[in-house]
């Protein structure tokens, strides 16, 4: 049995894996104008430089020619361009599931999921491994980091099916997944971030100590960075908060003030981890942060080779 | 401590000040239910705004209400009073002023009685509940309409369907009777209210030191309420035949009163009603504040009883412009003639020519029936059977029996003295000062020989002696006076003298004396000191002298009695008979006689009353249906006081005086009934104001600031 067969493909779901995959590959297509480099060094047919021989280093990489001309131990270095293990953090709690009354695009949560598809889609072209972990208060769905092209559908299919609700719990979700996730790999955190409490610090702390590169997504909808709305309103949580009965025109300034606060707290924090940190609103494009992706990878690569 | 409002109906506008409320009751938005994901966040500016927005917006909804309340109760014109309701919630004793003088045309073309009935019933409407309240009448009976209760509707069909009466005001009975009801209550909660047009003959304010201190007495006085005062009232009738001419004349002598200070009244017309039809009329001419007389003649041929009024042109007070009469014309004059000197021999005896001149063939023909009696048989008669009383020679009279003679004169009677050889000037100077005003000088005798005294006649001196006149002169210039007593007027009295002697000296002295006259013959009515008696012209020089006199005789004859005066001088035999009533109304009134002579004491109304004398019931008899043998044995008029027609106010500071030492207020009807004036309290009208417009600048400032 393959592990295709264990898909329930049913229509609804092929029509969203299918919607999802044109969205990504369009996205990709568009913006993919060259490979990008894996900042890490590995056995590889593509020569990097030369390198002393130190203890620890394997013998047969010892480049000979080199010994008998120079008669110094040079040990020959390859880049490595397809061991990068990226796992994608995507948050299916309910406040992601946020609609906005008015006109859109995409909603918040097929942003994100168009983003994660996009993300996936770009490193397994580059044969680079992609995992995806769906959660809210602890992990409703983990697909490990595969490079098989095919994977590509496990992906696309665990996004299609995935259910959303509860409470965020990053912290938590995070503490639980780091034994399974990768050493060195990367992280690509996908999250709106609404949580009463402040549980970024604590999970990028985690995660960075493990020498995971660290990239956050916070998908906003316009909606809930302006508070555009008029009358008297009953706010019902997508979470566990109780009812707010109010008008938001009373409450708007304070509630941007507040909104804008917990952004830039939140890039504090990832400045101060050396975590990249996007801040997505839904009614830009998503080429826009997988461009910012593809910078901060150039960027990365070029840092580190 | 209470509010009151001068114009209400502006209160309606509260209403208004829902307006606010309906505003943000309509331009509040639909809820609208949206699913958000930083609700958390919501709550959390929430937390920091809400203290400033929400409220404001509800207290800036409060603050317009108040505003517009404010501005309406503004427009009401308020008033608070510190006094009114100081009672309330306990006992309250409504005094209601129902004197005929609260008949006096009001404002809305009804009665006072009838706003004063209105404010009276509002204000037993206003009592809080299970507040007890008594209604007292202030007319002259003041009684007690309503006991102590608590039933607000207890009276009201009552007065509403009631009139006033037609007695005088009595506000001191009515206000002790108040406090009668409120003894022994706790004097914090109970009050009187006097609803009154202030008439002052009501206020006499004898009672008042007697009065328990410390009941708020509250006074609500309704002449402003009067369309205008009582401009004039008739305020006496009186009927007497012309005897002199001897024709069915009838002289209505009436007296009317201006009330007004200022203005003199002309041309007020005099009408007399008799028969059901106007038998004569006339004008008055009154001065300000005075009294005018006008005698009116009607003839009559009807036989028995004529009964009628007089009255004068109508004004504000209707009631008291006509007055009632009755008069039984053809009357014998009933003339007692005093014997002093009686003897055997019946031409000695003055009574003798006296008798015979009055009535000289004993068949009434003259009108004057002489009754003879001696000094000794004076004190069985009762003189109120007679209209004369001729005192010939009479030395003394019984004891005591002058205070009787001036009585009957007060009243109306008439008294006339002839001197004679009787006659003791001592005891007349004495004891008869009273009714003669001069004291007998002494007594003048001709000497045989000398020439008599002789009268001085001139027919236009006087009425009486207007017939006088060629034969009839000359006879009585002949007739010779031999003797008589020589006067001397008493300091300070009035009298005239009709007659005199040719030398100058006075033979015949007129005085007035109350309602009657005394006349003083300074000889004799018999032959002992003159040869008058026997003469022609003596029979109607005497004939006129009691029939000129009797004019006054209609007080005497006429019962005429004052609302709520009691009968019980019949001036008839009433034994063996029942006395019925018939009142004005028709109303009959069966008056037992059995045991006692009968009072009757319901003259509650003006009019002609009839008395009706029957035989005494077999037993077992319908004492309730006249029986068909009733006679009519008299006739009696009621009219109304008129002291309660003046119409001068009593002041508020006489009231004070009187009730001094208590709490007093004393309200305009004016303000209770229509709210142009101002009534007596703090006006609140510009605070009202004043507190809107800081209002709308706190509403400013908060607006301002959100």
């Amino acid at each position: 049995m393959t592990q295709t067969d264990v898909f329930e493909y049913d229509p609804e779901t092929l029509a969203r894996i299918s919607a999802l995959k044109i969205r990504a590959v369009n996205l990709v297509d568009g913006l993919l104008t060259g490979g990008h480099r894996s900042r890490h060094k590995g056995s590889s047919v593509e020569f990097a430089e030369y390198k002393e021989y130190s203890p620890g280093d394997e013998i047969r990489h010892i480049d000979w020619k080199v010994v008998g001309k120079t008669d110094k131990y040079q040990v020959k270095q390859f880049e490595q361009t397809t061991n990068l293990k990226c796992s994608i953090l995507l948050d299916a709690s309910g406040s992601m599931t946020y609609e906005s009354p008015g006109k859109r695009a995409l909603t918040k949560l097929e942003y994100a999921k168009t983003l994660s598809a996009a993300f996936s889609f770009l490193l397994l072209k580059q044969f680079d491994s992609v995992g995806l972990t769906l959660f809210n208060d602890r992990t409703l769905h983990h697909i490990p980091p595969r490079s098989k092209p095919s994977h590509f559908q496990h992906i696309l299919h665990g996004l299609a099916t995935m259910e959303t609700g509860g409470t965020t719990q990053i912290a938590q979700v995070v503490s639980d997944l780091a034994e399974r996730l990768p050493n060195r790999g990367m992280v690509i955190l996908i999250s709106d971030l609404l949580t009463p409490d402040e549980q970024l610090p604590k999970a990028l702390k985690l995660l960075t100590s493990r020498g995971l590169e660290v990239m956050l997504f916070q998908v906003l909808d316009p909606d809930e960075i302006e508070l555009p709305f008029e009358g008297d309103i009953i706010f019902e949580s997508l979470e566990d908060d109780p009812e707010v009965n109010l008008d938001p025109r009373d409450v708007q300034a304070e509630y941007q003030v507040e909104m804008q606060a917990l952004i830039k707290n939140n890039r504090e924090v990832c400045k101060n981890l050396g975590v990249d940190y996007e801040l997505l609103d839904t009614s830009t494009s998503p080429g826009q942060a997988l461009s910012y992706f593809l910078l901060k990878r150039k960027n990365g690569a070029q840092r580190w080779a | 401590m209470g509010l009151n409002f001068l114009s209400p109906l502006f209160l309606y506008g509260l209403l208004g000040a829902a307006l606010p409320v309906l505003v943000h009751l309509l331009t509040r938005r639909q809820k609208k239910r949206i699913p958000f994901s930083a609700v958390y966040l919501l709550k959390k500016s929430q937390k920091r705004s809400v203290k400033r927005s929400k409220p404001n917006r509800i207290l800036l909804m409060l603050l317009r209400c108040l505003a517009l309340a404010l501005f309406c109760m503004a427009m009401s014109q308020p008033i608070l009073s510190f006094n009114e309701g100081s009672f309330a919630g306990g006992k309250t004793v409504f005094i209601l002023d129902d004197s005929f003088s609260m008949r006096t045309q009001a404002k809305d073309d009804e009665s006072l009685y009838h706003s004063a009935v209105d404010i009276l019933q509002g204000q037993i409407d206003r009592l809080p509940e299970g507040s007890e309240y008594a209604i007292v009448l202030a007319s002259s009976a003041s009684n007690i309409l309503q006991a102590m209760t608590t039933d607000k509707s207890a009276r009201k069909k009552f007065l509403q369907a009631s009139s006033p009466s037609y007695l005088p005001t009595d506000i001191d009975s009515a206000l002790q009777k108040a406090f009668d009801l409120l003894k022994g209550e706790n004097k914090k909660t109970q009050g009187i209210v006097l609803l009154t047009d202030l008439d002052r003959n009501g206020w006499r304010g004898e009672s008042f030191s007697n009065l328990a201190p410390n009941i708020p007495i509250q006074i609500i006085d309704l002449s402003d309420q009067a369309k205008a005062p009582n401009l004039s009232a008739l305020i006496d009738v009186s009927v007497t035949q012309e005897f002199l001419t001897g024709s069915r004349i009838l002289r209505v002598k009436s007296s009317a009163m201006n009330y007004s200070v200022a203005r003199e009244l002309q041309d007020l017309k005099l009408e007399v009603f008799s028969d059901g039809q106007k038998q004569t009329d006339g004008v008055l001419k009154i001065a300000p504040h005075a009294e005018g007389q006008r005698e009116l003649t009607f003839p009559t041929s009807k036989p028995g009883w004529v009964t009628g009024w007089a009255q004068i042109a109508m004004d504000a007070l209707e009631v008291d412009n006509r007055r009632y009469f009755a008069y039984k014309p053809d009357q014998s004059l009933q003339v007692l003639v005093v014997d002093g000197d009686p003897r055997t021999v019946q031409h000695e005896s003055e009574s003798f020519y006296v008798e015979r001149a009055l009535d000289p063939f004993s068949t009434g023909a003259s009108q004057i029936a002489p009754s003879i009696v001696t000094l000794a048989e004076l004190p069985q008669k009762n003189l109120k059977d007679f209209s004369v009383v001729i005192l010939c020679n009479v030395r003394e009279l019984p004891f005591g029996y002058e205070t009787e003679l001036e009585h009957f004169v007060l009243q109306g009677g008439i008294l006339f003295a002839g001197l004679g050889d009787q006659t003791d000037p001592k005891y007349f100077n004495a004891s008869l000062g009273t009714l003669f005003p001069l004291q007998l000088e002494r007594l003048l005798k001709v000497k045989t020989g000398s020439e008599p005294f002789k009268l001085k006649i001139d027919p236009d001196s006087h009425p009486v002696m207007k017939i006088f006149k060629g034969q009839a002169l000359r006879e009585m210039q002949t007739i010779r006076f031999h003797s008589l007593y020589t006067i001397t007027p008493r300091p300070d009295r009035i009298f005239s003298v009709p007659l005199t002697f040719t030398d100058g000296k006075a033979a015949l002295i007129e005085t007035p004396l109350g309602r009657g006259k005394t006349f003083l013959f300074v000889s004799t009515l018999d032959r002992d000191w003159n040869d008058f008696p026997i003469q022609p012209t003596f029979l109607p020089w005497l004939q006129r002298w009691v029939k000129y006199s009797a004019l006054g005789l209609d007080a005497m004859m006429q019962q005429n009695l004052l609302v709520g005066e009691t009968l019980s001088d019949w001036k008839i035999d009433l034994s063996g008979k029942t006395v019925w009533i018939k009142k004005p109304t028709g109303k009959l009134i069966r008056l037992a006689t059995e045991k006692e002579i009968p009072k009757f004491n319901e003259t509650d109304e003006p009019g002609i009353y009839q008395i009706l004398l029957t035989a005494v019931e077999e037993v077992g008899a319908d004492k309730t249906v006249l029986p068909v043998d009733a006679e009519l044995a008299g006739i009696f008029t009621v009219n109304l006081d008129p002291i309660e027609s003046d119409p001068r106010k009593i002041t508020s500071k006489e009231i004070s005086s009187l009730l001094e030492g208590r709490v007093v207020e004393i309200v305009s009807a004016e303000q209770l009934v229509s709210p142009q004036t101002p009534q007596s309290g703090t006006p609140l009208t510009l605070p009202f104001l004043v507190a809107m417009g800081g209002i709308f600048l706190l509403e400013g400032f908060i607006l301002r600031n959100e």
